[in-house]
């Protein structure tokens, strides 16, 4: 009776809540709007840090000067949960790795993602453990391994912002990035 | 419309959008208060007093009127008090509040309560420290009156994605005062309070690759404490003795770490798990007690090692929750957790001294279709933060462990989740 009356209760607060909600779909990159009044500008764009401050020192490679991706490179897509380059996106590996033997001078990072299922933390294991098997796989066709490194994005840098199986399909994936080495 | 008028509701709108947004998800409690509030579990010990404002007067003024609206409300959210208009309640309040020099306000506020027991609080602020002192007043009396552990000078941590930007950002314990702490706009994750809560660790990708930072907030700076190849992320400072717990996949494995924030070095590794991932660490009080996730089992489940001896023990066995993930421990050592349940999110707590096998964990979160990830606990132990997420929409809500309605932290459009709710003591300077 008791747990009864307090789910009542909270589901009063959370419709309560629910009908305050401005935009119901919500969500990803929507629009600032300027005549919202919900739209409020919380510090007139001064936080505590200028962009940038305190980032990284070099090593990495996405902070060389980018090459385009080459015609013919495709992103390689995953099973769901799954993290091992699929028999059918070999041939995508291949693509990569002849480029990489033409251009010596060319380094990579491969950028691993995931659907929008599972939590944030898992799915960011799961695109790092995605884009390993890329460099892996990348390895096993003569490629050497200082000219790869790896990156995670989780669930965070879907291609596809849908919600449905196809934008599933197409966010669970490694991308290339290909940079000048010297 | 009138433009006038615009200008001026959006010129007033941090302060309206946040107590709009605590009216709001404060009417539920209003609208039961005409009935008995009813707690679940441990109905006793949440018994609430009801305390009187009827004596305490204001002079109308902007500043006075922002101390004892401030006041009455961080008194309601505590959860131990119910405020009210009538002359008789269990507390009753007395005293003045009026406005002072430079737009702030001065106050001398009595409490009487138990028939003779009686103190006084008074003190002047400035319009800026209004809020602040109030807060402070609150706390006060929630430890002298009530008996309990305070909230109201805290702050609550979390991830912003406005117009596409993602940012770190802060708010009070009351919805109040949301604030951008960094402006990079890039895809960043997982703030950690610091034990003193005068600092912070969190993911950044700003330099392309992901890597821990830590944010000083009194002196403003901030600086790489953890760039290792692959991931880094989950970093949190041990109450012990300033190492870090940070997830790393630097041997190709997705492992926890020691990491020895001043010299940015890998103290030890704490975990061997080929094919496994781990994430979200989480210390206990004494710093002796690390709670984590893994998947060594097949599914992401709550463990807890003791960080001397390194063994595992699991701490979820609730045979409803198949997954359960993102621990934290609260100041009296509960544990609060994530869990997945007839496939939606729930936030749970339980205590990680009794059996698991034997004592299930309390689901605190409603079921309302909604999922409930990413709690964190309030300093008074009582209240947790989580992500609410519907309709692929995220924002912040304040949970109840002692069964009051759950309430939204605030409303500003944007995505907020993610959020780490701080020591109630915060040292800026």
């Amino acid at each position: 009776m008791k747990a009864q009356f307090r789910s009542a209760l909270l589901v009063a607060a959370v419709a309560a809540m629910a009908t305050g909600c401005r935009s119901p779909k919500g969500g990803e990159g929507a629009d600032f709007d300027p005549l919202n009044p919900e739209d409020v500008s919380l510090d007139g764009g001064a936080g505590l840090f200028a962009p940038g401050e305190g980032m990284l020192p070099g090593g990495r490679f996405d902070q060389l000067p980018p090459v385009a991706t080459p015609p013919g490179v495709q992103p390689v897509y995953f099973a769901y949960n799954d993290s091992s380059v699929p028999a059918s996106e070999a041939g995508k590996i291949g693509v990569v790795a002849a480029f990489l033997a033409q251009n010596p001078g060319v380094v990579l990072v491969v950028e691993g993602n995931c659907d929008e299922r599972g939590t944030n933390e898992y799915n960011m294991s799961l695109g790092e453990y995605r884009a390993q098997a890329v460099r892996d796989a990348l390895g096993a066709e003569g490629v050497d391994g200082a000219r790869v490194q790896t990156v995670s994005y989780g669930e965070e840098r879907p291609a596809n912002p849908g919600h449905d199986e196809m934008a599933w399909r197409a966010n669970r994936r490694a991308d290339f990035a290909f940079y000048q080495g010297r | 419309m009138n433009f006038d008028r615009l200008l001026f509701f959006r010129a007033a709108l941090p302060a309206l959008v946040a107590a709009a947004a605590l009216f709001s998800a404060a009417t539920p409690v209003t609208a039961s208060a005409a009935t008995p509030i009813v707690v679940s579990g441990v109905a006793d010990s949440a018994g609430k007093q009801t305390v009187s404002f009827a004596a305490l007067r204001t002079d109308k003024s902007a500043a006075a009127e922002t101390f004892a609206s401030v006041l009455r409300n961080d008194l309601s959210l505590s959860g131990w008090f119910i405020p009210t208009d009538r002359p008789e309640a269990s507390v009753k309040l007395a005293g003045s509040v009026r406005a002072a020099a430079g737009g702030g306000a001065a106050w001398s506020v009595e409490a009487l309560w138990r028939g003779s027991a009686r103190k006084t609080w008074a003190r002047a602020a400035t319009a800026a420290e209004v809020r602040a002192a109030a807060h402070a007043v609150a706390d006060s009396m929630v430890e002298e009156i009530a008996g309990k552990r305070p909230m109201a000078q805290s702050h609550i941590l979390f991830v912003g994605k406005r117009a596409g930007a993602t940012d770190i950002y802060e708010c009070d314990a009351d919805g109040a005062n949301l604030r951008r702490i960094t402006t990079d706009g890039k895809l960043c994750l997982s703030p950690n309070w610091n034990p003193r809560s005068d600092s912070f660790l969190y993911t950044s990708w700003i330099s392309g690759a992901p890597a821990v930072y830590q944010v000083d907030l009194a002196n403003r700076k901030r600086a790489v404490v953890s760039s290792f190849p692959g991931m880094n992320h989950g970093a949190v400072k041990s109450p012990r003795d300033g190492r870090a717990a940070v997830v790393l996949s630097l041997t190709g494995s997705v492992e926890l770490y020691l990491l020895d924030v001043g010299s940015r070095r890998i103290a030890d590794r704490l975990t061997r798990s080929r094919n496994a991932s781990e994430a979200s660490p989480a210390w206990s009080p004494d710093g002796r007690t690390l709670a984590y996730t893994s998947d060594s089992g097949g599914v992401p489940r709550v463990y807890a090692m003791d960080v001397a001896t390194r063994v595992p023990r699991r701490l979820v066995w609730a045979p409803d929750i198949r997954e359960s993930v993102s621990p934290e421990f609260s100041c009296t050592g509960k544990l609060t957790f994530c869990g997945r349940s007839a496939g939606r999110y729930r936030i749970y707590v339980t205590d990680p001294a009794r059996d698991p096998r034997t004592t299930p964990p309390e689901a605190i979160s409603p079921a309302d279709g909604a999922d409930y990830e990413d709690p964190s606990w309030a300093p008074d132990g009582r209240h947790v933060v989580c992500t609410r997420t519907s309709g692929y929409h995220r924002s912040l809500v304040v949970l109840d462990s002692l069964g009051d309605p759950p309430r939204e932290l605030f409303r500003v459009a944007g995505e907020w989740y993610l959020p780490s709710w701080s020591d109630n003591a915060i040292r800026r300077n």
